[in-house]
């Protein structure tokens, strides 16, 4: 009797633990699809994506982003670019820094800077003239392919990018 | 007799189920902050800016959603205010932003309206924007500053635009 008791008590506490999974998580996770083919999972992998959602301390990845996304080359081609500095300024004034690698990801760990919302972002890459300002705060949202993604619309300025054209990226910078 | 009783009874009965149905184009009537765009117009700029960005309410997952060139756009709108190479907020954008806000909790609001804004942070909004509630994106105004007096001076149907400019301009 004992022991049918203590088997339902251990039924009862497992369906408990896997009832608090969080669906809406999970299923954004899912959505974001498999991963491409020869790329495995690192700091290449997923450029455009919405970091965040698995690097955010949900899970499932284990390295906990603050801010992360990925930087093109211009408005009209998506091909990532490198050495680009990414600095995030918060309303406390405090900084974090980034560089894009050569598939234009970049990411600032939860445990080196966390910002303090709103925040204003820039880029910079050699060459340049000046720093891109992004043009409006980031309000919540550590992931820059929560709003930034293809095709531009009325709900998505679309992809990040550091030039219009690409001809007017400095020839000397280059893309590594 | 008892007839004409029981016919009486049936009678009023229905004469009072028939009082009881509001006619098809009855409308419940709510106070509501004035939506004329001297009046709103300065409000809904200050809350495009500071609440209103893609990630935060320029987003259909929300329950307050606010458009604007700070964020979400009505109908192909380009993104961006003008400064930004954009178009600025369309009437359209913010008749929508008003509607969101008005329609989050109307009775509420009828009753702050109703007391010329005595007590302003009986709306949720207010709550979260002034960091007496839990929310995602912090506290964005400050009491007592230019803000609060924009907001809670349209609230009682009299805007501050003077404030609301000043809020704009200083807002991060």
């Amino acid at each position: 009797m004992s022991r049918a008791l203590l088997l339902l008590a251990a039924l009862s506490a497992s369906a408990l633990v896997a009832s608090c999974g969080d669906p809406v998580h999970d299923a954004e996770v899912t959505a974001l699809g498999p991963e491409a083919s020869g790329v495995s999972p690192g700091p290449d992998h997923r450029p455009g994506q919405p970091c965040l959602v698995c690097h955010g301390g949900q899970g499932p990845a284990s390295a906990q982003f603050s801010l992360a996304g990925t930087v093109y080359q211009a408005q009209d081609n998506t091909v990532g670019i490198g050495q680009v500095q990414v600095k995030i300024t918060d309303v406390n004034k405090s900084t974090g820094t980034a560089t894009t690698n050569s598939v234009g990801n970049f990411y600032i760990t939860a445990s080196t800077y966390t910002p303090t919302y709103p925040a204003d972002v820039e880029l910079d890459y050699t060459g340049l003239s000046q720093a891109v300002q992004m043009l409006t705060h980031i309000g919540r949202e550590g992931s820059c392919g929560y709003c930034h993604f293809d095709p531009a619309g009325p709900t998505t300025p679309g992809h990040v990018f550091l030039a219009l054209d690409p001809s007017d990226l400095p020839q000397s910078g280059g893309t590594p | 007799m008892k007839h004409l009783i029981a016919g009486l009874v049936v009678a009023v009965s229905a004469a009072v189920f028939a009082c009881s149905i509001p006619p098809s184009d009855a409308r419940i009537g709510i106070d509501v902050p004035p939506i004329a765009p001297a009046e709103f117009d300065p409000v809904a700029d200050l809350l495009d800016h500071s609440c209103g960005t893609l990630d935060c309410h320029g987003n259909f997952e929300r329950n307050l959603q606010m458009w604007g060139c700070y964020g979400m756009r009505l109908d192909g709108t380009a993104l961006g205010c003008r400064s930004m190479g954009g178009t600025n907020t369309t009437q359209a954008e913010y008749d929508a932003t008003y509607r969101s806000l008005v329609a989050l909790e109307p009775a509420v609001m009828s009753d702050v309206v109703a007391s010329h804004a005595v007590n302003p942070n009986e709306l949720t909004f207010v709550r979260k924007a002034f960091g007496e509630e839990s929310h995602k994106g912090g506290q964005i105004f400050q009491l007592g500053g230019d803000a609060d007096t924009c907001i809670a001076s349209w609230l009682a149907s009299n805007t501050n635009t003077a404030a609301c400019t000043r809020a704009l301009a200083s807002a991060p």
